[in-house]
């Protein structure tokens, strides 16, 4: 493995720059963004190109499905507008991203909701900064929502917020049998023990 | 590159990038730290299940002189504070506990009176006391710990002891007597009030609170002006207000809308 020198004011402008741009990703710190940027000098320009290119694709090309919020490129989303659906379930998670590892199980053909986001009172996100209105919106025809906020303190309190909310309307609330570990994150959780938990998911 | 081993309660909770987490902690003998939790995500990670705010742990970590970020080595929770975690209301008590926290205390700087109230307070919440009283007992001490609260309730301008009344003025952050607020604005408090501020400093927080419950709707003005007046302390000598302040009240608020009109 070669090791980048972590950024410093002698490294030339458009390199500080890119260096720069990496570090703000979540996940990258100076030394990886360093690691990262040098290792694009090395590489063939149309690798490069391609990589821009493909950052810009997704910008210019992707969006939230204007239902469920899932990524898409065309709306309503290739979930909402399946016919081999089951539209009387919504399962809600906080990130797109969470969809692919719950479709990974085919455990589940309903529908989703993506939050964008959990209740993080000490970061300022509360119910106004989720979609939870929207799906409030939705509930017509739905007899059951899942949620599959994550296992830790952030994702069982939108759950316990949701499931209260809820509790008046003529839809069953259920949240995943977390088996899993509490503290632990959907997208690092197996297929085989997702799909456990999907299946033994327990009235709220 | 040290090695550190102490009692620590675990503050706030986030990802720091794949399959690691970081997390800050509150000890007696290094204050607040930052410290990276490697593979903390994963299913089989000796982390697992562990890291839950308002834990108290007993950690061991690296340390590097020239980082803020630490690494964790090893964590043995001692007190997982499971019962602060059961319902809504209690989670988001221990987001307004811990940004109360990461706030006031500064990293690197010793504080045992921090950690000793925060542990108090956390006891207290998990034996059942009551959780708005407790959260007054809460930010009067932090407030104290920051030397923004005097021990003694006097006057800091005639060093007269508030009796029956005392006004905090619009601008500052300090009590004073209503002589020498006279003729300025501001928030009176009465004797119900400052009656309740000295318990908060002599009692134990389950004490407290099972005093402020058992005064019933006797003292209910009482402490919902000492609310109140904490509130603007705080708020002043931040120059802010906590983020999880208006969640919360909104949550709850919205919450009651709901739950009411069922
Ligand atoms: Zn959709
Ligand atoms: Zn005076």
């Amino acid at each position: 493995m070669t090791t980048a020198a972590p950024p410093s004011r002698r490294e030339p402008d458009p390199l500080k720059k890119l260096i720069g741009e990496l570090a703000r990703l979540p996940g990258i710190g100076p030394k990886s963004a360093a690691r990262l940027a040098h290792h694009m000098l090395r590489v063939e320009r149309s690798d490069c190109e391609a990589l821009a290119a493909a950052i810009l694709e997704v910008k210019d090309r992707l969006f939230h499905c204007s239902r469920c919020r899932s990524i898409t490129a065309s709306d309503p989303c290739r979930y909402c507008c399946d016919p081999q659906r089951d539209p009387s379930r919504i399962c809600v998670v906080e990130q797109p991203f969470n969809i692919e590892p719950i479709e990974r199980t085919r455990e589940y053909r309903g529908l989703y909701h993506v939050l964008m986001g959990a209740l993080a009172p000490q970061r300022g996100i509360g119910p106004d900064q989720l979609a939870i209105d929207p799906l409030l919106e939705r509930l017509e025809g739905v007899e059951e929502v899942i949620l599959a906020t994550n296992p830790n303190v952030e994702g069982e309190a939108t759950a316990l917020y949701l499931a209260r909310l809820l509790a008046p309307r003529s839809v069953r609330v259920s949240r995943l049998a977390f088996g899993l570990p509490v503290g632990g994150d959907l997208d690092y959780i197996d297929e085989v023990t997702l799909a456990r938990s999907l299946m033994g998911r327990q009235a709220l | 590159m040290r090695v550190h081993s102490a009692d620590a309660l675990l503050l706030e909770v986030g990802d720091l990038s794949d399959g690691d987490r970081v997390v800050s902690f509150l000890t007696a003998e290094h204050g607040r730290r930052r410290g990276a939790a490697r593979g903390a995500k994963r299913k089989y990670s000796r982390f697992s299940g562990q890291l839950q705010p308002l834990a108290t742990v007993r950690l061991t970590w690296f340390e590097k002189d020239d980082r803020d970020l630490v690494r964790i080595r090893d964590l043995e929770v001692l007190h997982s504070g499971e019962r602060l975690r059961r319902s809504l209301e209690d989670l988001l008590l221990c987001a307004y506990l811990t940004e109360h926290v990461s706030v006031f205390a500064q990293e690197n700087d010793p504080g045992p009176e921090l950690f000793r109230l925060l542990r108090s307070v956390v006891d207290a919440l998990e034996e059942g006391a009551a959780r708005e009283p407790v959260l007054r007992y809460f930010e009067s001490w932090i407030l104290r710990i920051g030397g923004v609260l005097g021990y003694e309730l006097d006057c800091p301008l005639c060093s007269r002891v508030l009796e029956d009344r005392a006004v905090l003025p619009d601008s500052g952050e300090s009590l004073l007597c209503p002589e020498c607020a006279a003729g300025g604005g501001g928030l009176v408090v009465g004797q119900g009030t400052l009656d309740l501020l000295r318990r908060t400093r002599r009692q134990s927080p389950s004490r407290f609170a099972s005093g402020v419950l058992a005064g019933g709707a006797e003292l209910a003005g009482a402490t919902a002006q000492l609310e109140e007046l904490l509130l603007q302390i705080r708020r002043r000598f931040l120059g802010f207000e906590l983020k999880s302040h208006g969640v919360i009240r909104e949550t709850l608020r919205r919450l009651q809308a709901v739950e009411k009109g069922a």
